[in-house]
């Protein structure tokens, strides 16, 4: 029988405790320094990540301890996630915005770029090709520019339309 | 990181995140994102951002130290790079540069510190003129990659409209002016028996206005000229092995339009570019030997008219375009003017044999029309003198012409001798029987002229009109050889439709 793995706790706002393993919290640079200068206390208090999204951030982690983390092209060549990140991640960040966002804020505080860099892509995938209003719609915008500067706008960035 | 606690929308997101979206997006849909909001439109405006966009998207392939400086020099003019290296300036790797813009609220534009103010150049205006010109470039390109597929599928249906078209143009080439000019000659016939009656019966009003037969003459020699210049311009526009000049000129290589023409004559006569002179002065030869050929039974037919109403000396001026193509005759083909590309014993032969039918027409014609004004009294069978010289002439070149090819059939690695001597007796039969008919019509019409023999002028034709058919029949084989040939022949049109369209640069 294989030996028991090592495991650290996590804390979140709510004070709630997440176990996961130590290899798998090894891809959070924050963890990892947590862990390194504190050996003895096996708590990591991450009081900025809500109980929710930690628990998805520790799924991401859990599946990528042992697994090769993909890079992702820049710039997105598909607003497709699928297209671009292999099944699983299109799976994982296909959430609601208010959740994304969350995990954005929160792979970004634990220092996890692969996750960081997967859910940006997510974000910038929701935005390629679509129009100025399209993506106003979809982000709840407000359109703060007066017509004028609306056009003003509009004139200075024409170059990147006409073709 | 710290970050505030708001409610999560994407223009909360802070710098490091922001930028990272942006990372994954492209100068478009970045500029469609500034266009949403006033903040959006700030962050988006970050002269990091398109320092970064300028360097990727260009200096990674152009490599250029002077816009890597150039871009230095604007960074630092936001006072967000300092004294960096280039690869510290990732934002997630160095926290600092972060502080230097904004989150931002209440649409005040966030990162304001961070938009270009210097006097440096703009990175995004360095970005927006390589990206323009880029744009250029490849839509250039691809105008011509379309042109270049258009031109390779106009090439394909060329191969293969190419078969059927030849088959059409040969067999209207060949029906056409052998009708037309048969019925001329038809027309002719009648009117000359009308007009020039055997023994002593008086002349009678000719059946066909002269003006027809001149008309049906004028059209079948044109109806040739056309055929000729139809294949001219299929030559020109092919686009195939024909058309030296035309790529020529499209790629500038000729500045002069004399040296144009001449590629065009020498391209039309099938002779090397660097011996266009050649091209000139056949095209020159053959351009008389067409208006002689045109002009010539014209004015013979009008000189016929003047002559059945009395006009004196007309037959002599009416064959001057003759005398022009007896002349230019044996320079017109590139085959027997001596053309760089054929050895000079060919060309002596060639032009033996050409002299040997040119000059002999030539004094025959002359003969002839002294005797039709008057001017001559002899008899007819000394005018036809030259003819019988021809006939013979023809008839040694055409035996030994046989006997030189059944030798090779029989010495040839692969001998067969009864396709040798099939071969032979084939090209005896033909020549003696072709002889034969044009010395029967010659008999004929010396004859007839001498007042030794009176019967119709339409019996005098008939075996000009039997030579006529086989030659039609022959033609009309001959095309329908071609046609099959062609058509056989898919291997260039699987290399047409597999072959990649070159892109042009």
């Amino acid at each position: 029988m294989a030996a028991a793995e090592e495991m650290i706790v996590l804390v979140s706002q709510e004070s709630e405790r997440i176990e996961v393993s130590k290899k798998a919290g090894a891809l959070s640079a924050l963890i990892q320094t947590m862990t390194e200068d504190n050996e003895d206390d096996e708590e990591v208090p991450l009081l900025d990540v809500k109980a929710p999204t930690l628990r998805k951030i520790v799924e991401y982690m859990e599946h990528y301890k042992d697994a090769k983390l993909p890079e992702i092209e820049k710039p997105l060549r598909s607003s497709k996630m699928e297209q671009v990140v292999p099944e699983w991640d299109a799976k994982f960040v296909d959430a609601p915005q208010e959740t994304l966002f969350e995990l954005i804020l929160g792979a970004n505080y634990m220092d996890i770029k692969p996750l960081l860099d997967l859910t940006c892509a997510k974000v910038a995938s929701m935005i390629k090709g679509k129009t100025p209003e399209e993506i106003r719609k979809l982000f709840n915008i407000e359109n703060d520019f007066t017509p004028e500067e609306e056009a003003q706008v509009r004139d200075e960035n024409k170059w990147a339309e006409e073709t | 990181m710290a970050h505030s606690r708001r409610s999560l929308r994407l223009a909360s997101l802070d710098e490091d995140a922001m930028d990272m979206v942006l990372r994954f997006l492209t100068a478009r849909d970045i500029l469609r994102l500034a266009r949403t909001s006033k903040q959006l439109e700030a962050r988006c405006s970050d002269a990091r951002l398109w320092a970064r966009l300028y360097r990727e998207d260009f200096l990674a392939s152009d490599g250029e130290a002077s816009d890597h400086i150039a871009l230095d020099m604007a960074a630092r003019t936001t006072g967000l790079l300092g004294a960096q290296p280039r690869s510290e300036t990732d934002p997630l790797l160095t926290p600092g540069a972060a502080a230097a813009s904004a989150t931002g609220a209440g649409g005040t534009p966030v990162g304001s510190s961070s938009r270009h103010t210097g006097s440096g150049p703009d990175p995004r205006t360095m970005y927006k003129t390589k990206f323009v010109e880029r744009q250029e470039r490849e839509q250039r390109a691809r105008l011509l990659h379309l042109a270049t597929v258009a031109e390779n599928r106009a090439k394909l249906a060329r191969l293969r409209c190419r078969p059927w078209l030849s088959c059409v143009q040969t067999q209207v080439a060949i029906t056409l002016p052998t009708v037309l000019l048969f019925s001329a000659l038809s027309c002719a016939v009648a009117n000359l028996d009308a007009a020039f009656p055997p023994g002593d019966e008086p002349p009678r009003p000719v059946p066909v206005p002269w003006w027809v037969v001149v008309l049906l003459t004028a059209a079948g020699s044109a109806s040739i000229g056309f055929a000729i210049l139809t294949e001219m311009c299929v030559w020109a526009c092919s686009g195939g092995g024909r058309c030296r000049w035309v790529a020529c000129y499209g790629q500038r290589l000729v500045d002069s339009e004399t040296l144009l023409c001449g590629m065009l004559a020498s391209e039309l006569c099938d002779i090397e570019r660097t011996h266009w002179r050649w091209g000139v002065c056949q095209a020159g030869c053959v351009c008389l030997v067409a208006l002689a050929t045109l002009l010539a039974p014209v004015a013979l037919v009008v000189a016929a008219a003047v002559a059945a109403g009395g006009g004196p000396h007309m037959m002599s001026v009416a064959v001057v375009p003759l005398y022009i193509l007896m002349c230019v005759l044996p320079m017109s083909s590139c085959r027997t003017s001596g053309a760089p590309r054929i050895k000079l014993g060919t060309v002596s032969v060639c032009m033996g044999a050409c002299c040997c039918i040119a000059a002999p027409l030539a004094v025959l014609v002359g003969l002839a029309a002294a005797k039709a004004d008057g001017i001559s009294d002899m008899s007819a069978v000394f005018v036809a003198m030259p003819l019988w010289v021809m006939n013979g002439l023809i008839l040694i070149g055409a035996l030994i012409a046989c006997i030189v090819s059944v030798s090779q059939e029989l010495i040839g690695d692969n001998c067969r001798v009864g396709q040798a001597v099939a071969n032979g007796a084939a090209c005896l039969l033909a020549t003696a029987v072709f002889i034969a008919v044009v010395v029967v019509f010659e008999a004929l019409v010396v004859l007839r002229v001498d007042g030794i023999y009176s019967p119709s002028w339409g019996l005098v034709f008939i075996p000009v009109f039997l030579v006529a058919v086989p030659v039609v029949v022959t033609n009309i084989v001959a095309a329908t050889a071609t046609w099959t040939f062609i058509s056989r022949r898919p291997e260039m049109i699987v290399f047409l439709r597999n072959n990649t369209p070159r892109r042009l640069n």
